[in-house]
């Protein structure tokens, strides 16, 4: 029991003070890349150059995945008061969405397709 | 109080995508479906519902952080794959953002939905990220999320099919790129090699789109005027 969370709370931890370095970093170097970014990058490469050992991060982590869509909610419940603008821009959004969406999906997957296929050979 | 609505509203909407089991039956979409028509109702301010909802929002940076985890999980597949995945993923992102831009643009759509449409193919946490960094709505950025994640799921294995287009990396990787996670979960349900390859394309493009975005909307911003 103490174990457990105890885990939890270190690899919150972990996930925290990586977001704090992103926050910091974005603020010192005054780039455009979104702090949290920043840190998902920092604990990436944490991970990968096997300085932070997985089982330190893989509780809060999958705790935070499991239950991301509860994050989106009130975020997202704020479209009552955008709705107006959503109606009156109805056809730019479908095209750019549906159109944009579809153009990228052909242009993407038969090149890479066609190239993967070839190189198989 | 309105924090316990949000949290009792997400499982009885994750319950009901379970047991309904499609493209159409997203969390997310049942939840805000939900609670708006009783905010409404009641005649609640969304500021009132957002202040008591503000420690959810707080957690959203940090969620994007743990994304890391998935990402390392799929390492053995970057390493001995990485040129492709890099290539996909930096095409990808990059004609995502100029697609949704610029057909936005030329169709009158004012600088702050464009900002919410720039991040529209990659997953939530980021595409909010995007929009508030653009000066957009976040709100309306996940609504565009779902709309593309929900076409993307339903057409692309239909096009993948028509177009004979069979190598689960192409299938995989494109999948990401367009749908992010709803996508995965299609793909999952179809093929894991595929899922495995759009997992990762979801979160690398999540990266590039990120950085490049503050760019490509100023260019977008450019070439409407």
């Amino acid at each position: 029991m103490i174990q457990t969370s105890l885990k939890y709370f270190v690899s919150m931890a972990m996930i925290f003070l990586c977001l704090l370095a992103g926050n910091n970093l974005q603020t010192w170097l005054d780039i455009s890349i979104p702090g949290s970014i920043i840190g998902m990058l920092i604990l990436f490469g944490l991970l990968a150059s096997g300085l932070l050992p997985v089982q330190w991060v893989k509780p809060g982590a999958n705790l935070f995945i499991r239950y991301m869509v509860l994050l989106f909610i009130p975020i997202s419940v704020g479209l009552m008061v955008h709705f107006d603008m959503l109606i009156n821009n109805i056809w730019p959004i479908l095209a750019s969405a549906i159109g944009g969406t579809t153009i990228v999906l052909i242009a993407l997957a038969l090149p890479l397709d066609r190239i993967l296929k070839k190189g198989n050979k | 109080m309105w924090l316990l609505v949000t949290i009792v509203v997400f499982f009885i909407a994750r319950w009901t995508a379970r047991k309904l089991n499609s493209p159409f039956a997203n969390p997310l979409l049942i939840s805000i479906g939900i609670i708006i028509p009783i905010l409404v109702i009641l005649k609640v301010p969304y500021e009132t519902y957002e202040q008591q909802n503000q420690w959810v929002n707080y957690l959203l940076q940090p969620a994007v952080v743990a994304l890391a985890y998935p990402l390392y999980e799929q390492l053995p597949q970057i390493r001995s794959n990485w040129r492709v995945i890099m290539l996909a993923c930096g095409i990808g992102s990059i004609m995502s953002m100029l697609t949704a831009g610029i057909i936005a643009a030329l169709m009158g759509a004012d600088a702050p939905l464009i900002a919410a449409l720039m991040g529209k193919s990659v997953t939530t946490p980021i595409a909010m990220e995007v929009a508030s960094h653009l000066g957009g709505e976040p709100a309306i950025a996940a609504i565009m999320v779902l709309l593309v994640g929900v076409f993307g799921a339903i057409m692309a294995y239909p096009v993948y099919n028509l177009l004979n287009i069979t190598h689960p990396i192409a299938k995989g990787l494109t999948m990401g790129n367009i749908s992010h996670a709803l996508g995965t979960a299609t793909c999952a349900e179809r093929d894991q090699r595929d899922a495995a390859f759009s997992s990762l394309a979801l979160v690398v493009c999540g990266v590039i789109t990120s950085i490049l975005a503050p760019s490509l909307f100023s260019f977008v911003l450019w070439f409407a005027n």
